[in-house]
């Protein structure tokens, strides 16, 4: 088992795991660069091992008997490999909107800048305030999505790896299967069939090492998982507190409820407003010696700041 | 400019952007990709990977939905102080005694 587990050190020669390596180096700290560590390592042991549909070379070979005998090991198989195509579209899919992000953060990061940056006084720094603070989440989420996609590619660069692992085994396997059945079947004159009963004999032994070659496999792609499993969760919780006023824990609030917390950050913003504005048009009328206070009620924006107050 | 702390036509600019930014948001929301039982295998499954995979992707959304409500929010607001700004300058105007420059 170990000869199959620990045979390379190949890292930065692997393809797949070349890629993943790369990532590596960008990723922070936390359960994100261990569940691609642990990926890397695992496509690293996997390195040189590529071969064509074992079960296909069984029946090539007049073995097809031995299907049966190998259809545990497809089973395996099946389950330690995702849908690695699946894996690469949505790690491109990400990467788009992580571009996006960056892009539209960067935009809304320039705006108290630029088209905002005559307007002074309370209001004014309140509302610049908030949109940097905006823009900085957005960014922020973009890095998260930035992580997720480097996840997802590790992820597929495991599954690969784990599916090249399994393949060899049972290569392996079906190999050993042929060369053993035409010597005993060469051989079972001459010995007057101790030569077959010899090989059905070592037939269990093979697949009961196979068999465990693979479940240990399957163990290491499980455990994989489970730290992938964790950096979701990591990067969830990450995502949940970046936005102004986002809570800590969004898995436990509803859409409807993070929708209802909107109208509060922007009824921050119109607060803020309505204070520069009240001060505002207390400095400029004070000037004048006038409060022409009928003019300014029906624009009273924060309730809480009645324009009462400027007298 | 204005006596006032700001020029309104500056606030209706940076509400026009705000708007552009929610589309875009909007844009990118359609872009995420969606949930897929079969993307991580049984294992996966089995594991939690997928589910929290789900959730992750579910969040990242609901953050890309609530960014762009808040900029059609903010741009909104931004709207109404200009409106404000502009109708308070009138008001000033319409206050001053006569003579005063």
């Amino acid at each position: 088992m170990n000869d199959v587990l620990d045979r390379t050190d190949v890292l930065y020669q692997a393809p797949a795991v070349g890629q993943v390596a790369g990532l590596v180096s960008a990723i922070r700290t936390g359960a994100v660069g261990e569940a691609i560590q642990q990926c890397a390592e695992f496509g690293q042991l996997a390195y040189g091992y590529a071969c064509g549909d074992p079960v296909e070379v069984a029946c090539a070979a007049g073995l097809s008997w031995l299907v049966g005998v190998i259809q545990p090991l497809e089973d395996e198989l099946a389950k330690v490999t995702g849908n690695a195509d699946r894996l690469r579209e949505d790690a491109e899919c990400w990467r788009s909107i992580a571009t996006g992000m960056t892009e539209l953060g960067t935009d809304v990061r320039v705006l108290p800048d630029r088209e905002l940056a005559g307007w002074r006084g309370h209001a004014g720094g309140s509302a610049a305030g908030r949109l940097r603070e905006f823009a900085d989440g957005l960014v922020g989420v973009a890095g998260e999505v930035h992580d997720l996609r480097s996840v997802l590619l590790a992820s597929l660069g495991m599954f690969e790896a784990a599916r090249e692992l399994v393949l060899d085994v049972i290569a392996t396997f079906v190999e050993w299967a042929i060369l053993t059945w035409i010597v005993a079947q060469a051989t079972a004159a001459a010995s007057c069939g101790a030569s077959v009963t010899f090989a059905i004999a070592r037939l269990d032994a093979e697949v009961a090492l196979a068999t465990e070659r693979v479940s240990s496999i399957s163990i290491r792609v499980e455990s994989a998982l489970l730290r992938i499993g964790q950096a979701f969760g990591d990067l969830l919780n990450r995502v949940a507190t970046r936005l102004p006023g986002a809570a800590t824990d969004l898995v436990g609030h509803p859409a409807a409820e993070l929708a209802g917390r909107v109208p509060e950050m922007a009824a921050a913003v119109v607060g803020h407003e309505a204070a520069g504005l009240l001060d505002s048009a207390t400095a400029g009328l004070v000037a004048y010696g006038h409060l022409p206070q009928p003019a300014l009620l029906p624009w009273q924006l924060d309730p809480d700041r009645p324009l009462t107050r400027m007298r | 400019m204005t006596d006032l702390e700001c020029d309104p036509d500056q606030l209706y600019v940076a509400a026009a952007r705000l708007c552009g930014v929610a589309d875009s948001l909007g844009a990118v929301t359609v872009r995420m990709p969606a949930a897929d039982a079969a993307l991580w295998g049984p294992l996966g499954r089995a594991s939690g990977a997928e589910a929290r995979y789900a959730r992750l992707a579910m969040a990242i959304r609901q953050h890309a939905d609530e960014a762009g409500r808040f900029c059609d929010r903010a741009a909104d607001a931004l709207r109404r102080a200009a409106e404000a700004y502009r109708a308070t300058e009138l008001a000033n105007a319409a206050a001053l005694p006569a003579g005063v420059p």
